[in-house]
């Protein structure tokens, strides 16, 4: 992530960060102290923050007995804030640093695309390449180890993808029809042979 | 990672990994022969992929078995017990982690056949042979 870059899109570093602690997990609700211990700001800081955020609705105050939680928004128009930090996360630029050379397009799948995983939730990842799907696993398992979590990729060429685009297959309609975290190329590309 | 020893394995996962009373010499050359024929099954071309992928990774696991059964210990078939053998293999041939990676990445292929995974590119039957044959090596030098 070009950190200068977001910062001044998102209006200071104390904003980016907690913004995308709150968009990178939008179904994890976090009392004020944790927030703030997770995002690295300020506490006072940050309680002013999401009190102006509860106030337009780009956060959810949750009460909770005694404390209140936090989480990001779940208003559809604000899904576009889940996909752009999810885009630039950690562990996304760590698989993408890992995709084979002849990768013509991969994207991240399934529920942590959809924003619905929890936190021991496998990441499913398609490649289109040349490659191996076994060699590609294997360069993605140090990854998995640093975050923590399986991740399994799908590997095909071009030519079966669009093959089972017009065979319907379930898997690839899914994955057309589906919220993608876009690794490497463009998948209206994949229908141009 | 750091992966066990059979011993710790043992120790770690009585249900899976059991000591023999006796070193049956027999037994390993019968693990070792297997993953030999089953080696030749994976590089006949004439079978299908998903067969030749399955017999590559029969190579792999024989293999841990004829080491297991050398060093004195068994695997039983409760769940779990072929990512136990292939990790005491890893430790017994003394594999870097990176090789294990891959090891593993076949046995993975193998479980999502369960989910309907038939389609297997010449990549993956090549990989998957080149595997199965070092580790065969590694393992008969080792014994």
């Amino acid at each position: 992530m070009n950190q200068a870059l977001f910062s001044e899109l998102f209006g200071g570093e104390g904003r980016l960060k907690a913004l995308r602690l709150l968009y990178s997990h939008p179904h994890q609700a976090l009392p004020l102290r944790e927030f703030a211990a997770a995002a690295g700001i300020d506490h006072a800081q940050l309680h002013r923050l999401l009190k102006r955020w509860v106030a337009v609705g780009l956060v959810q105050r949750l009460p909770r007995g005694r404390s209140v939680a936090y989480r990001a928004s779940d208003d559809p128009a604000l899904r576009p804030l889940i996909l752009l930090f999810k885009q630039h996360d950690e562990l996304v630029d760590d698989i993408r640093a890992v995709l084979p050379a002849s990768t013509t397009y991969a994207a991240i799948i399934g529920s942590y695309a959809k924003g619905t995983e929890s936190a021991q939730s496998d990441v499913d990842v398609l490649v289109v390449a040349n490659a191996s799907e076994i060699k590609t696993n294997a360069a993605l398992k140090p990854v998995a180890r640093k975050h923590g979590r399986a991740i399994n990729a799908a590997v095909m060429p071009a030519h079966r993808f669009r093959s089972l685009v017009r065979e319907r297959d379930s898997f690839v309609l899914g994955v057309l029809d589906s919220p993608r975290i876009e690794l490497k190329g463009e998948i209206s590309d994949l229908s141009k042979s | 990672m750091t992966f066990r020893s059979l011993e710790q394995l043992a120790r770690d996962e009585p249900s899976l990994v059991r000591r023999e009373r006796t070193f049956n010499k027999r037994t390993v050359q019968e693990w070792l022969a297997g993953a030999v024929a089953k080696l030749d099954d994976a590089q006949r071309s004439a079978n299908s992929g998903p067969t030749r992928m399955d017999a590559a990774y029969d190579v792999l696991l024989f293999s841990a078995l004829a080491l297991f059964a050398s060093g004195g210990f068994r695997i039983t078939s409760s769940p779990g017990h072929h990512a136990i053998a292939l990790e005491g293999m890893a430790h017994l041939l003394n594999l870097s982690q990176a090789v294990f990676d891959e090891i593993d990445a076949v046995r993975e292929w193998r479980n999502r056949k369960y989910a309907g995974a038939f389609f297997v590119s010449d990549e993956d039957v090549k990989d998957a042979i080149d595997c199965a044959r070092q580790t065969l090596s590694r393992t008969e030098l080792e014994k």
